[in-house]
Order: C-alpha cells, then structure tokens, then sequence
C-alpha cells in the first residue's frame, strides 16, 4: 500500500524549492556586491537542475528497481520545474536575453515550462472528467470500439430498412451519422469539456424523429444508444489524447534544450572562463 | 482480439453498446501491451485492428488469419478458440489460409512517436548548432552558434577583421584546443591591455599601488567591472555604486547618505599663494568710497568664471589688483651695493685713474696745475721768479665721504662681518675697484658663485655697466656718486652711496629675481656647512624679505613657503624656501573631478559662489602667513561639507552616483592608432 | 513453426522415486486398502493417484515436517514411527528456521531491462518446460529442504504437545482449505510419510465415503482448539473450560466449496444482493447458539426498503448473535434476531451452543454492544463502497489494485512497468469495476480464498510457502484454463506461448500451446510490486479489503 504524505509533509518540497530560490537570489545579489559573477553558480545550478529534471525519463522506465515511487520523483520534477524557472531568470538577469543563440536557448526553455505547466494542469483537470462520464475505455482500444459501433450503426439502419421498408432513417444516417461515426469528433468541445457531442447528436436525432413510424422509432432508440456510446468514446479520445500528446512538445525540446545547454556551457567555458 | 471482423454476427438490435467499455475483460482478450512500439495499422482508419498484430520489427502480422496444419494429407483450419475456432470453409487446397487480408501499415504508438521525436530534436539541436558555428575571423554571420550578443558600439566596428579572436584566444585554436579550453581559466584582459592603457599598474585597483599595503587589493581584471556582449547601446565602462562599492570599506547606499566626510579643510590643503584677506576686502576695503569705483562688484570681478574648471582662477595682478595696489611697487627700493664708512683709503689711485679716468676734482687740479705750470713756465720763459706752489698737504689725511654701514649683500657675497670696519675695508675695496675697471662683472661672478650664473643674470638684468664704473669711480675717488638723472621710471640708478633699484612695477624681474637669489643664496650656504656664511646669507636674505622694506615688501602678498614644511627629517630653520609667485598649477588629482561652471550655470555667476564658499568672518586669516609653514593656515572660508554637495546631490534630484565625482582608473589611454592618415609615410 | 509436445496432468509427478512396488506396498497398507479403487474414474485411477499424486518420504528425529503459518498444498499419513504436533505456545520464528523469499539483486533487476523478450510471451522451446525456471515464481515445498529442531526434549518439556502415531492424517486442513498451517508438527523419532497433494487427495474426499468422513472430522477435532483459543471470547478460559466448550461445539458449513461457479452465474442474472445468498441465521430467528466464522466470509445485513443494507462482513475470527444472547441470559425473554447473516461465497461456522456461553463466557464480559446501532449514524451513502465491495466479492482481496480515477491521467505506466518485471508481458489489464472515482483494476488480488486453485490438475498454481501469494507456476502449467474460468474477478489470462522468435508454440496436432498468467507481485524482483512504483500521480495501490474492515475504513 502506498501512504500519501500529509498536509505538512506536501508542503516539504515547496518548502524547500522556496529555500533554495531564495539562497540562491540572496547569492546573486551578493556577489553583485562583490564583483563576484553569479552567473556561474546559477548557471551550473540551472544545468544540474535541468539535468535532474530530464532524470524523471530514466527513472519512469526503471519501476523494477526500487528507485523511489515515481509520484514522488513527479512532484520532484514539479517543483524544481518551477524553481528552474526562478533559477533561469536569476541567471539571465532578465527575461529576454541578449544574443540570437541565448535566444534559442530560452525560447525553448520556456517553451518546455509552459509546456510543462500546461501538461500538468490538463492532468489534473481531466481525469476526473472522465471518470464522470461513468465509463472506461482503454484508449488504444478506441479505434476498436469505433469500428464496432459502426458496424452496430449500419447493422441498424439496413435492419431498420429491411424490417420497416422506410429509407428515410438511412438517408439520414447517410448525411449525418455517417460522419459522425468514422472516427472521433468533436474534439476541440471535448478539450475544453464542453458538450457540442452530445447537443449534435440530440439535435440531430431530433430532427429526424418526426418523420419515423412507430415501426421505426426503436431503431432510432438502439442508435440513439449507441451515439451516446460515441459521445463518450469522444470524450475520452480527446481528453487522454491530450494527455498522451502534450509530451510530443515537452520532451522533445526538453532534449534539444539539454543539447544547446551544453553547447552554451562549452562555449561560456572556453571564452568568458 | 474477439472476433476477427469477419462477419457481422453479434451487431445489430441485440448489440451492446457498453462492450468495449470496462467491466471484466473477457477471457478472450489478451493484454493490453503499451509497451510494444507498433499496433495494426487498420487503427489509423478507425477499423477494428486485426488480432494478430504487427512483428516486432514493425511490419505487418496479419496477413492471415490462421497457419492450416496439415493433417493426414489435409489441411485444417487452426483458428483459435479466441477467433472464433475452425472456420467452416477451412483452408484453400494449397495450404494457405482462406481468410486473408491485405498488409497493413502498422502504427507507431504515441510514445514510439514521442521518443523518435526525442532524438530527431536532439539531433536537431547538434545540427543547429554545428550549421551555424563559425570559427572564421569575420563572424558577422546573422546567427552563430557562438553568438553571445552583439558587442557594443565602440567595440563591434574594429574587431569585425579579426572577429572574436580579437579579444578571445580560445577563438582561434583548433577543435581540440577550443575544448580543452573549455576546461582551463582563460581571462581576455590581456587583449583588452593590447590597445587600453593607464597610467600605471593596469591590474591594481585605481591603476596604482597605494601606501598602505592592506588597500592594495587582489589584481584585478577587466572583466571584473566590464562585461561586454550586452548590445550595441551598452555602457560598458559606466559602473554601479555598489561595484565602487565592493572594495571601499565604508560602505555607503549614496552620496548624500554615508559618504565620509570631506576633508577638515575642505577644499583648501594650504594656505592660499598670495595673501588675500576676503574678508578684510569684501567687508571692509570694497566698502570703502574711495575706491567705489574700482572695487569688484562680485566675484566674478576677481574670479575668471568665464574658465571656470576644477578651480575659478582670480584673473591676476593686473585685472583684478592693479586697481588699487598697482602703485604700491614702485616705492619698493632696493639696495644692491652701498658704500660703506672706511677708516683708510685702500684704493690704489693710479688703478682709479686708469679705470676711471681723472675726477673733475683731478681734472681741475690738473688743469690748475697745467695753468701753474704753464704760469710756471711762463714765469721761467720770463725769467721770472715763479709761484711757489701750494701743496696740497692735506691731501695725505683720508676721510671717507659715507658714514653708512655696508649692506648685508655685500656683507654676504664678500664674506665679512658688518659691524666689523677692519674686516670689511680691504675686500670691499677692491670690489669697488674691480667694479671700476670692470663694470659688473665682479658682483656677477660672486653673485654666481653663491648660487649660479643665471641667478646673476636676472639679478643684474638691466644693470648696465657704465652705471657701475661711474659709481664704482665715483666711491673709488671717494666721492659720492652723483646721478645724471632722477630714475623717475624706475630701474637701476646710483645715488650717492648706494646703486639702487626700483622696481617698474608689479612683477618687477629684477626684484623677483633678488628675492629668489636671496633664497637660494641662504639654501646653498646651508648645504655648504659654513655657520658663518649661512648667518650671513640668512641676515641677507631676512633683509631682503624683509615685509616692511624694499623689494621684501613682494613678500607681503606673495607668500613664502618652506618645501620642508611637512618633513619632519629635514632640518628646520626654514632654509629650503620658495616664493609663491603665482598661482600654483592645478595639483593632479587623478581620482576626483570638480568642475565649477555648471554649478556657477546653476547658482549664477556673480554669487553663486556664496552658495558653498561660505565665508569664515571671524577666522584669523593673517595668521597662516606669520610662519613659513603654507600647511598651518586658517582659511577666509569655511570647509565645505558633503552635506552642502547634498543639498542638490541627493536622492530624487542631481546625479549623484560615484562616477560624477570620481575616476576609477589612472589617466586611460590607447595603445594603438584608430585611423591612418595621408601625411604619415 | 515450431512443435513442442502438449503437456500433461501427470508429466511431473509428486514424488518422481514412486516405484511400482511403493505402490503396491501402500495398497497393502490398511488406509489405503480400506479403499474401493473401483470408484475412481478410470482417467484418474488410484493405482495413478498413490504414483504421481503421493510420494513417500523419510523423516529423522527432529525434522520439522509442516510449520504453523506456512501456506502448504499436501496432506501427510504417518506410515511409520511417530510424530509430535505442537499445541501451545507457538514454537518461536528462529526455532522454525524461516528462509526468506529469493528476490533477485538489484543489477539483475536492471538487467531485464535490456534482456527481456521484445516477442509478446516468449518462452524458451523443449516443451515449454523445465528450463529457465528459477525466477518463476516459488515452487511448492522442496522435499529436500526441511528445518529441524535442535532440541527436541525441550521443546516436549516447555511446549505442550500431542502425539500422533501411525495411521494419523494430517494437514489436510490446510491442504484442502487453502489456509495457512495450523499447527507445527515435527517427527519424534525415525519414520515414513505418505505425503499426498492436494490434487490427490481431493480425488480421495471425492471418491471415497471414509476418506471424506475421516478427513472432515479431523479438520474438526485438530483445528477447532485452535481457532477458539484464539478468540478474546475463549481466550481466558481454563483447559477444563474450554474442553467443555470444544465438545459442545457443533460445526456448520454452509455456502459451495466452489462457490465461483454459483456467484458467475448470480452476477450474470444480476441475483448478488443478500437475499440471493446462502441463509445462515435469518432476522426473527431465536438465537439458539454463538456463531463463528471459522473460514470464508458472512455478510451480515439488515432488510430496508426491497433489499438489505449491509452493516458488516464477517471473516475468520468474528461471531454473530452475541448480543441477543446476551440480552436473552440476562432476562430479556422476548429476544429473536434483528439482523441476518448470509454466506458470502462458502463458510465454516462454529455454532457454540448457549448454556455453554452462559456458563462459562458471559459471566466474564462487559455487555456487547448492538450491531443495528451502528445504523443509526450512517447514511446510506456512507455504505455504498462496502455494498459494493460485498457485491462483488472483493471482500477476498489482500492485493487488490485500486485505481484512484481522479489522479489516473491513463498512463499506463503501470502496465508498462508490469511487463517490465515479466519479461516483457504485463501481468494485468487497466479495466475493471468501477466505483464512484475507484476502480479495481484486473489484477490478481491474491484472494484470502483462492478459488482459482480448485480445479488445477497440477497443482501449477499455488501459494507460495510464505507472504501467501497466489503464484503460477509457468513450467507446469497445462494451460487447461480452469484457473482463468474459475477466477470470479476475470484476472487470469490464458496466453498462447511464442519461441523467441515470434512463432507460436504449437503441439503435435498444430494446436497453440497456451500458458495461464496474472499478477505474481513481482514475487523474486527487488522492492516489491512494480505498479505502486511505477504510477506517476499516486493513483495506484494495493488495497487489502480483508484485513482493512471497509465498514469504518473506507479508502479515501
């Protein structure tokens, strides 16, 4: 069994980060007053932070060995994600440097930050939305579930069409579910937790309703049940896309941004040191 | 994995749209295998992915649905339980699956894509940065991998040849190198010195070394204070309070709270060259009617505020004195030689008469004895009983025509007590007749052997030497000297028994000359050792600076300074003195800078002045002239405090950060030449 | 493609030194002889149980032949010499001489990393079997490695103990209810044991009248000593007391021994409230005797509205009824049962009569308190997670994997860390039940009664001999599928088996070769089970609901 740590005992690392931001200021503002240049020791801490933050990819494939649980490296990552955006500003003096390359580097640093903030915050927001839909699906199994659907959908109508002898659902379908069931839609609504999905698909089942016999009316239920299923399957195709994709921005130039760091560090050291 | 997707069996009416979401996972379904880097391509489309999957490598695995085993010379089908078991219409005749489908294009998984993506900007970066890196001298390039920022104005043009090796070494070595210099301390202060230059130790703090050891800091680098790379509008030289601020003890926020204090005399270090009273002058002498008109309204009346600098010079004798002391020289009278009271005639009166010439006296004793002789002859040519003469007996007793006391000059250069009469006969004697068979040159050449020759030049300068023979003549026949002409205009004349000078005006040369002549006489006997001469020498000089007579009367303004004022190793007694003539040039001070004319813009030209010279009316300013010593001095003014510079010089108002007032480094210079010109060969 | 041979029941037996002539020597033997080998079926004949199902095994003085606590598979009949089992106290863990699990080393650990299989379940060929086994899982017992005392005449001295002799059956107990070893039993002096598993054993109860007379009544009479004492009711009493009380005790068993296979079909129909399950002792009944819940679980509820509200669940340990009782002895002569309790699955019940209780219990306890009044504080909201639980099943979990869904951002760094530890194959599937924000993943929850060991024919699942996971043994699995249909939860997969390099195993008739898999804890891997580890956002973990009372212990 995990134990999740307390109030205070979450406060820890913060805590922490808060003592080390401030150090290191009073550091830099001291050396000021030195003619010491603190850009070096907050450029190696900077590097050594990033360096530690990049750790979290090795430590996510090593669960087999007892390294620390992985939350706990995570709200590490977290917190001293935030602290090296102190540390940045503090070893760059301001927030734009000077110099097209120093650009590049904080361009994509910032980038990787707010990527990060923006990862963390769609993580903790969208789990519990899609728990409120009320089911699971496993997303690699989305594509699967959709084709079934699908396949329900039609196996429906052409019922619907056999049983009854009217194509007025058919057509319908034809123009509107078709669409609707050939792969996940609605994505944007979903991102942001709106509902466009499901006010289409009551809409449109609306719409058609007052033309359909008795007859008909329970095929229109059945897909009507099965568009709800397609509701949530949207819902979570894009809530746990975003979660899975947002890692395409922030790891990759994480990368690209431990490669430029220590170019700058080669070549600070060989002209400025 | 449940139900190949051949065949429809299960959609429709009975279909349960909630399958595929979670509940207990039928036992048909195999695991979910996230760590696997490909999953069946017909997952692109949204169709439902086969259930083979694809190879490890990535290719398709599903091209058919079972492997038909042969089987007493048949083939059957070995679709799985999980598929479906058998299929009914069983494998084809030769062995191959009846259900096939054609490959797919497997997919990669998000997290295959995003550690692909990994390494593709990893190695982007690498690319990036080995694209742009230039090591060639011009590296004007628009974007360099080494591009730190853009140099500052003055820098950027004239390194755009040798680019950034100009200034950083590790810029031009080769790969190997440029990496180990990673590793090794390198400083471009040396580059920097290439074309900056100071007065003195470049690496000590101030450029130079200080008396006391302990503020003498570590060396220092350029780099220390002056960073560059911060775009071209930067200011790289100026520096921070807080920078000055790192080495100097007292530390202080800004100048108008902490900075020490002034010194006590603040900003006088010494008495003032001439004796100036400013306030017997503006209180009581400028206030005075009679000299309404030529009294100076304000300070600039005195003061040159037109160049003003660190220092407001007063315009000069003639500007801002000549006014109202311009006729005090002239009465200033010098004796340079003065015949003294002899008890005996030591002439020789033959030489006289060669040098001089017969005196009137002579003449006209000659002449009446020519008549006495021609009446003589006459008488004898009659044959007549001549005269007899008259003999003059009372030629043989001696009476010197002076009753004065020789000067302490003459008693000085020919060595001889004064009061002594026996002493001082002989040689002052033959002085005279020296001077009469040669003009000057006498007195010249012991004036230059007490000093040197130029002292003798512009002591005698004007002195001509028909002046000295006649009066060297005239005292030789014992007889007074008598003068041509009144020297209304000045200059040297005899009178009597004495050669005179006097003065033609303010800064006479001549008067300045036997001044300075005095001086040097005295400090030249000192080194000599001689107690006697040195006595001498100072009595004459004492005489000569003597406030109240003669050319000493200079030295009622003009003051008179002992160099040794403040070492106490040299010997007292005031002997190693000078005449301050004129304003002393302005002291080199290296560290600090005042300049007056923006604060005379501001507080105004006339009286702004009054604004931080505040005057003391009750110092005893006469009082700093009374010695020799120019450090000991009360000054007219009161000492200005940093609290006066505050009064403007603080927080919310004029600039007050260290560098207004102060320099940091010692006279910089350049090393090299900036621009070739045409007339250079 | 490659062909392996397909294994079966019997390819490894028991005891592989069981010689014809063992066998016809222990035919000849009076317990064995007693019974009718016409009555076993002829796939599993009792010449072939007493050959792979039994081995025979020889035992010094000293030797430690079971140990209270451990998790055991086989029964043991005394064929010679004589045996001591230790009733009180407990022999201490030193004496016991407990090994600790094997777990690899850290490196080794790191290793897998780049050596495990990229082949979805690879194993190596030649049967698919026997071969590179060490790190799978724990094996049943070694023969050849048995602890023994060092001082055995102390241990009579300071221990109280009993004989058994030649002709005894014991561990059967544990062997049959998948329990923990009640007692320790070592040998006094030289002697020969029939060591029977389970698996035959079971064959024994089935088919033969005495066996199964003989074997329920020493599950009563060796057992029952036991789980009294360790209750604080019986605790306190004299020997003689107690005696008294062990011989009025009646045992009840109520509910399927193989209670999964009536719980699947209930669950389908949608049947699992209170009322669909086994009565024990019904609301209005008149108490007539203390009930115990030796094994298995009770549920006891209370009728509101169309159902029954569950109050609580009863395991090993707990009693039913004690209040009535009480108020009934005390005078309160109108006194029935408000509250029900039902079977939850299969359950051992100790019904101990009430003028034993009077006699001896209620004259030394404070007044127990009523069990419908804890009703009275909690909202119906308040129970739903146990409801829940109880409906179920997961009552049975020690390791369940509980899913938070709030903080689970759908990873599957869990999945991925599971297959890390296992060669490359995650051990279970991120679906399952869910409730409010919980979900009980597909994970082996290493059941307190593990019904999937019922049916195996080799005994390839099993518990392991400490920490009491429930561990496949993949070298002698036949992938028969009985484990992965019986599982009431769904967490045992079947598995077609690959070679190295990717082609699925495949027996003579071309028929796949298929393996049974699910979660072994990461049993031989440092630190424990990968998943909590692995899980980014503190969203996993593995819940005991047996031992935590989810009655006033809710996760949060």
């Amino acid at each position: 069994m995990t134990t999740r740590p307390s109030r205070v005992g979450q406060l820890a690392l913060p805590a922490l980060a808060v003592v080390v931001a401030v150090a290191l200021g009073g550091y830099a503002y001291r050396a000021a007053q030195d003619l010491g240049d603190p850009h070096f020791l907050t450029g190696y801490v900077l590097f050594g932070l990033m360096l530690g933050l990049v750790l979290l990819r090795g430590r996510k494939a090593l669960s087999v060995v007892p390294l620390g649980r992985a939350a706990f490296w995570l709200r590490v990552h977290v917190v001293g994600g935030f602290l090296g955006v102190i540390v940045f500003w503090l070893h760059t003096g301001a927030l734009w440097p000077i110099g097209l390359y120093e650009q590049l580097i904080a361009g994509l640093f910032y980038f990787v930050s707010a990527s990060g903030i923006f990862g963390y915050v769609v993580q903790r927001a969208y789990p519990s939305r899609l728990t409120q839909t009320g089911r699971e699906i496993i997303y690699e199994r989305i594509p699967a579930a959709i084709a079934e659907l699908r396949d329900a959908a039609e196996d429906v109508i052409l019922e619907c069409g056999e049983k009854t002898g009217s194509d007025t659902l058919a057509k319908y379908y034809v123009e509107t579910f078709e669409w609707f069931f050939r792969q996940p839609r609605f994505f944007a609504s979903n991102a942001v937790g709106a509902a466009r999905g499901a006010h289409w698909t009551r809409h449109h089942c609306g719409t058609v309703a007052r033309y359909l016999s008795s007859a008909e009316e329970p095929y229109l239920d059945k897909l009507a049940d099965l568009l709800a299923a397609k509701v949530v399957i949207d819902t979570h195709y894009a809530a746990q896309r975003i979660m899975k994709t947002w890692l395409w921005g922030h790891v990759p130039a994480s990368m690209a941004l431990i490669v430029l760091a220590i170019w700058h560090f080669l070549a600070v050291n060989a002209y400025a040191l | 994995m449940s139900n190949g997707g051949a065949g429809r069996k299960g959609f429709g009416m009975g279909f349960d749209p909630w399958r595929m979401f979670s509940s207990i996972t039928p036992l048909d379904d195999d695991y979910e295998r996230p760590n696997m880097a490909y999953r069946c391509g017909r997952e692109r489309r949204w169709a439902k992915p086969c259930p083979n999957g694809p190879t490890v490598g990535g290719k398709c695995g599903g091209t058919s649905e079972c492997a038909p085993h042969l089987k007493d010379g048949r083939y059957e089908c070995r679709l799985p339980k999980w598929a479906g078991g058998p299929c009914a219409d069983g494998p084809l005749p030769d062995g191959s699956c009846c259900r096939t489908r054609p490959p797919c294009v497997p997919n990669l998984t998000t997290r295959a894509v995003r550690n692909r993506l990994s390494i593709i900007a990893a190695a982007a970066a690498v690319a990036v940065i080995g694209a742009f890196l230039s090591f060639s001298p011009n590296s004007a390039a628009w974007f360099s991998s080494l591009d730190p920022g853009p140099l500052s104005g003055a820098h950027a043009e004239f390194t755009e040849d040798q680019g950034c090796a100009a200034c950083h070494e590790a810029h031009s070595l080769d790969a190997g190198a440029w990496f180990l210099a990673a590793f090794t301390p390198s400083d471009p202060t040396a580059k920097c010195l290439s074309c900056h230059s100071f007065a003195g130790p470049e690496r000590a703090a101030h450029n130079a070394t200080f008396a006391r050891a302990e503020t003498t800091g570590a060396a220092l680098g350029c780099t220390t204070c002056h960073t560059e790379h911060k775009g071209a509008m930067a200011q790289i030289a100026g520096l921070s309070d807080t920078q000055c601020n790192v080495c100097h003890e007292t530390k202080f926020s800004n100048f108008s709270s902490g900075h020490p204090a002034f010194a006590k005399t603040f900003p006088h270090r010494q008495r003032t060259a001439v004796q100036f009273d400013h306030a017997r002058h503006m209180n009581v002498h400028f206030e005075d009617a009679k000299v309404a008109d030529k009294a100076p309204k304000s300070c600039a009346g005195c003061h040159k505020v037109d160049e003003a600098r660190r220092r407001v010079a007063p315009a000069g004798f003639d500007k801002s004195c000549a006014a109202c002391h311009g006729d005090q020289m002239a009465g200033r009278e010098m004796v340079l030689l003065r015949l003294p009271e002899f008890d005996e005639n030591l002439i020789d009166a033959d030489d006289v008469l060669a040098a001089c010439g017969p005196t009137a006296e002579q003449v006209e004793a000659l002449e009446e004895r020519n008549e006495a002789l021609a009446a003589h002859i006459e008488a004898l040519e009659a044959e007549e009983e001549p005269e007899e003469a008259e003999d003059d007996e009372d030629d043989d007793e001696y009476e010197a025509v002076s009753v004065d006391e020789p000067d302490p000059l003459a008693a000085f250069l020919l060595g001889f007590d004064a009061d002594d009469m026996e002493s001082y006969g002989e040689p002052l004697q033959s002085l005279i007749g020296e001077m009469a068979e040669n003009g000057i040159d006498p007195l010249a050449e012991r004036i230059g052997e007490a000093t040197d020759e130029a002292h003798a030049t512009a002591a005698l300068a004007g002195l001509g030497p028909e002046l000295v023979k006649r009066v060297a003549c005239a005292w030789a026949a014992n007889l007074e000297y008598e003068a041509p002409a009144d020297p209304d205009f000045g200059g040297w004349y005899g009178e009597a028994t004495e050669i005179r000078y006097k003065p033609l005006g303010h800064g006479d040369p001549v008067a300045r000359a036997w001044i300075e002549f005095s001086i040097a006489a005295a400090g030249a006997a000192n080194d000599e050792g001689d107690e006697d001469a040195m006595e001498r020498a100072v009595a004459f000089r004492d005489t000569l600076l003597d406030r109240k007579s003669g050319v000493g009367a200079c030295t009622k303004c003009h003051g008179v300074n002992d160099r040794d004022a403040n070492d106490a190793a040299a010997d007292g007694g005031g002997l190693d003195l000078e005449i301050s003539w004129a304003l002393p040039p302005q002291r080199n001070q290296p560290y600090g800078k005042f300049n007056h004319a923006p604060h005379l813009n501001m507080l105004g030209r006339d009286f702004g002045c009054k604004q931080c010279h505040v005057m003391a009316e009750e110092a005893d300013y006469a009082a700093s002239f009374s010695d020799y010593n120019p450090h000991s001095f009360v000054s007219n003014f009161a000492a200005i405090t940093p609290g006066t510079c505050a009064e403007c010089h603080a927080t919310g108002q004029v600039r007050q950060d260290c560098l207004l007032c102060h320099e940091y480094h010692l006279e910089p210079s350049f090393k090299k030449q900036m621009l070739a010109h045409d007339d250079e060969p | 493609m490659a062909t392996v041979t397909r294994p079966q029941r019997w390819d490894e037996p028991f005891g592989p030194d069981m010689t014809d002539e063992d066998v016809d020597w222990l035919l000849q033997r009076p317990e064995i002889a007693a019974i009718d080998s016409d009555a076993f079926p002829a796939h599993t004949p009792l010449a072939g149980i007493l050959r792979n199902d039994t081995r025979l095994v020889r035992v010094s003085p000293g030797d430690i032949v079971v140990r209270e606590g451990d998790y055991g598979n086989s029964a043991f009949l005394i064929v010679e010499g004589s045996l001591r089992v230790v009733l009180a106290p407990d022999l201490p863990e030193a004496v016991l001489g407990r090994q600790p699990a094997h777990r690899r080393g850290v490196f080794s650990a790191l290793s897998q990393l780049w050596r495990n299989h990229r082949v979805a379940e690879a194993r190596a060929s030649r049967g698919a079997r026997g071969t590179t086994t060490a790190r799978r899982g724990d094996t049943s017992d070694a023969a050849d490695t048995r602890v023994f005392l060092q001082d055995v005449p102390a241990v009579l001295d300071d221990y109280q103990t009993a004989t058994l002799d030649e002709g005894a059956l014991f561990g059967e107990l544990a062997a049959l209810g998948r329990v923990p070893r009640t007692a320790t039993v070592f040998a006094e002096t030289e002697g020969r044991l029939l060591e029977i598993r389970w698996q035959g054993l079971r064959e024994f109860r089935r088919y033969d009248e005495g066996w199964r007379r003989r074997i329920d009544e020493n599950y009563r009479r060796n057992a029952l000593a036991v789980h009294l004492t360790e209750s604080p009711l019986f605790a306190g009493l004299d020997p003689d007391s107690l005696q008294q009380v062990i011989d009025a005790t009646l045992f009840e068993t109520y509910g399927q021994f193989d209670w999964h296979v009536s719980y699947q079909k209930l669950r389908e129909r949608g049947a699992v409230g209170a009322e669909h399950e086994p009565v024990i002792a019904n609301v209005g009944d008149y108490p007539d005797g203390l009930l115990m819940v030796r094994a298995g679980f009770a549920r006891v509820s209370a009728p509101i509205g169309n159902g029954h509200r569950t109050i609580t669940y009863l395991g090993a340990g707990d009693y039913f009824g004690i209040e009535s009782l009480y108020a009934l002895w005390k005078g309160d002569s109108d006194r029935v049962l408000s509250t029900m309790l039902t079977a939850l699955g299969y359950v051992d019940i100790l019904r101990v009569p009430a003028p034993v209780l009077e006699r001896y219990v209620f004259p030394n306890i404070d007044p127990p308190a009523s069990r419908l009044a804890l009703l009275d504080t909690r909202a119906l909201e308040d129970d739903a997670l146990t409801e829940w639980t109880l409906e179920q099943r997961f009552m049975n979990a020690t390791q369940a994997m509980l899913i938070d869904l709030d903080k689970c951002v759908r990873c599957d760094d869990c999945v991925r860390a599971c297959a890390a530890a296992h060669d490359g194959n995650p051990r279970f599937v991120r679906q399952g039940k869910t409730f409010d924000h919980w979900m009980v993943a597909n994970a082996c929850m290493h059941c307190i009664d593990p019904v999937c060991m019922i049916g195996c024919p080799t005994g390839a699942i099993h518990r392991t001999a400490q920490g009491g996971m429930v561990v496949i043994n993949d070298d002698t699995c036949i992938g028969c599928g009985t484990c992965a249909n019986s599982c009431p939860y769904g967490n045992i997969r079947m598995v077609e088996i690959r070679d190295p390099a990717g082609n699925t195993l495949r027996d003579d008739d071309h028929r796949p070769i298929h393996k049974a898999t699910k979660c072994d804890l990461c049993a031989g891997q440092p630190g424990g089970p990968s998943c909590v580890r692995a899980c980014p956002h503190d969203a996993l973990r593995r819940q005991d609901f047996h031992g935590e009372n989810l009655f006033t212990e809710a996760p949060r």
